[in-house]
């Protein structure tokens, strides 16, 4: 423990921004500005703590907390300052995590993207999850899955049927289809926010601190754990109404006949009738062609392939010296995914789109498809004119049975491959969640350090000291010549 | 509690309608997420004849997090300690969601089969185990006999 803040010193912190993704070497320093005045044991905590006591207007911190934490503020920037890029690295990365409001609305733009809407279709299927998982897991880049699916590298989000029947006849399929809705139906009243106030207007995030302070009582953390409670409860109660929403429009669009968006009765079967299978991990009835693995060639519904994800950061479980490592946040590390079904790490997928339905968006509308069987009999200005129909061309003898699945791949592929959309593709964030993780430690163990540290200096000395800066300097070197004695 | 999936649904009927030999599930019929289960200890183990009862629990975050599993039954095993906690890589970071309830328990038989020493979670009995086996594998079959012999199978 003791030799802490020279390894940190030395190596820490300069390899853990070496891993820093893209470090912006420009960004600001303005934080190191404040840091050096401000009393958290970090640039996160500092500006948390400081925002929640200015809602209060109390501050309870004692001199002597606030001596032992700036110590390690000093100390961070200490061992940053050696190296310019090194403290933009961490600024760069406090300033990303610097206001809490921020950082809820990017919570709020995630969510909104997950809402699924009826007229972003693609070939049959959506932009946005069903939500047959739990919804704690949904933390993908919204962004990238949406693009891989308009550009038919990832399979859509369908809509899946509980179970199938080969007995049923197309207008029951078509009924049950008819019957569903957008997205399964939420849990109205979860447990978890069972006392939680949502206010008045859950719209109005500025009412979250009013809502806090109501209660005086509560300690500046247990304040802080309020408010993110009252953030989540009432973001999942405006997503319940941002689908509710969404569902209604695709219910007032069913009820116009010549909505274009909406799939016709021929794709409903083409969807379920003629290439539905069972998801082998939530065994739900998806229409084909399904994602594949790279590895095994075995299928995945992209339901489920969005929750396969990286481990939090950890230590390895092979390691000997177990004692050593716990703080050496070098020592964490984040593996690649495995494949589920033959754990073959880096897992990956492959997508060949239908040849036979290529509907929604860069595709012609859903409702003038027609299957092969059915074409003759229809005419041409069903079909969308800016978009042709892939269908058009093709041979008009086959029977809507012959829609075969497009040739699918024989061997595995490298998790290289252009074709292949990996774990890590849309959770291109490991990287900085694992350089988050190696911080926080780095932080919290330079914190305990110095904590140690100045309470053994404050015992020696008689402090009656009103220049606090110079009693700091001077503990600064008191603790690194401490560190550097304790045989390192 | 968010809504039964139909994956547990599923996998609970096909629990019913093609049990595995030696080991039963039964669903809770309040809380459809926790199961009951009895495995008979494997022949040719120190745990043969024995019936031990396990608890199975299916998080909200199920196929996608592992089940909880634990012994009720008291059993001397070098991979389960004292509060029946079973050390396992597949309940852990080696679970996949393509596994099943009915792959996890019997991997847990297996386990029984194939005491592991050298990576204990009761770290008595692994001692016990590594030092002097015989004697280990009496005391496993001591403990059957007194814990393990008070359950049938339905």
């Amino acid at each position: 423990m003791g030799n802490v803040p020279g390894k940190l010193d030395e190596q820490g912190i300069n390899t853990i921004n070496a891993n820093v993704p893209n470090a912006n070497t420009s960004s600001n320093s303005t934080h190191t500005n404040s840091t050096s005045t401000n009393s958290g044991s970090s640039h996160v905590r500092n500006t948390r703590s400081s925002t929640i006591s200015s809602f209060t207007g109390n501050s309870t911190r004692s001199s002597r907390q606030r001596r032992a934490t700036s110590l390690v503020g000093s100390f961070i920037n200490g061992a940053t300052g050696r190296s310019r890029s090194d403290t933009a690295a961490i600024n760069k990365n406090s300033t990303k995590k610097k206001n809490p409001k921020e950082r809820d609305l990017l919570k709020e733009e995630h969510d909104k993207k997950l809402v699924v809407k009826y007229y972003e279709n693609v070939d049959g299927g959506y932009l946005a999850p069903y939500g047959c998982h739990h919804r704690e897991k949904l933390d993908y880049d919204a962004d990238v899955v949406r693009k891989l699916i308009i550009d038919r590298k990832l399979a859509p989000f369908y809509i899946p049927l509980e179970d199938f029947d080969t007995n049923w006849t197309d207008q029951e399929i078509i009924k049950i289809f008819d019957s569903l809705t957008l997205h399964q139906a939420y849990i109205q009243d979860p447990e978890e926010f069972d006392d939680i106030p949502l206010g008045n207007d859950i719209e109005d995030y500025d009412e979250i601190i009013s809502l806090v302070s109501m209660d005086q009582s509560l300690s500046k953390r247990d304040q802080k754990k309020l408010k993110s409670m009252i953030f989540k409860a009432r973001l999942y109660r405006r997503r319940i109404n941002w689908q509710e929403m969404e569902n209604e429009i695709y219910f007032n669009g069913k009820l116009e006949a010549k909505n274009k968006n909406l799939p016709s009765d021929d794709l409903k079967l083409a969807l379920y009738k003629y290439n539905g299978m069972e998801c082998p991990i939530c065994f739900l009835y998806f229409p084909g062609p399904m994602n594949i693995s790279r590895c095994c060639l075995q299928p995945i519904c992209t339901e489920c392939f969005v929750q396969i994800k990286r481990h939090d950061p950890h230590f390895s479980h092979d390691e000997q010296n177990s004692e050593q490592q716990e703080d050496d946040p070098h020592l964490l590390i984040s593996e690649p995914a495995r494949c589920p079904y033959c754990a073959t790490p880096n897992f990956g997928i492959t997508y060949t789109p239908p040849i036979d339905r290529c509907t929604g968006i860069h595709g012609y509308a859903p409702k003038s498809y027609v299957s092969k069987g059915n074409q003759q009999g229809k005419t041409a200005t069903e079909t969308d004119a800016e978009h042709p129909t892939v269908t058009s061309d093709e041979d008009d003898n086959t029977s809507p049975s012959a829609n075969v699945e497009p040739p699918s791949r024989r061997t595995s592929v490298s998790a290289n491959d252009p074709s292949v959309v990996t774990s890590d593709m849309i959770r291109p964030d490991w990287e900085s969640r694992l350089n988050k993780a190696r911080l926080r430690l780095a932080r919290k163990s330079a914190n305990a350090t110095a904590i140690h540290m100045s309470n053994r200096l404050v015992e020696r000395r008689n402090i009656n000291n009103d220049n606090a800066k110079d009693l700091e300097e001077e503990m600064i070197k008191h603790a690194i010549r401490l560190s550097l004695s304790d045989g390192n | 509690m968010s809504a039964l999936p139909k994956r547990i649904i599923k996998e609970t009927e096909r629990l019913v309608s093609d049990p595995v030999p030696g080991i039963q599930a039964t669903p809770n019929e309040d809380n459809l997420r926790y199961f009951q289960v009895k495995m008979r200890g494997p022949i040719q183990s120190p745990y043969e004849n024995g019936i031990f009862k396990l608890e199975l629990f299916l998080p909200d975050e199920y196929p996608m997090e592992p089940p909880k599993v634990r012994f009720l039954t008291k059993i001397y095993h070098p991979n389960i300690d004292r509060l029946g906690r079973i050390c396992l890589d597949v309940l852990k970071n080696n679970w996949s969601p393509a596994l099943q309830i009915r792959t996890i328990l019997l991997s847990i038989q297996a386990l029984l089969a194939t005491p592991n020493p050298n990576d204990p979670l009761a770290n008595d009995v692994a001692e016990e185990w590594i030092k002097n086996e015989p004697q280990a594998i009496k005391t496993a079959k001591e403990w059957t006999k007194l814990y393990a012999m008070n359950e049938v199978m339905d």
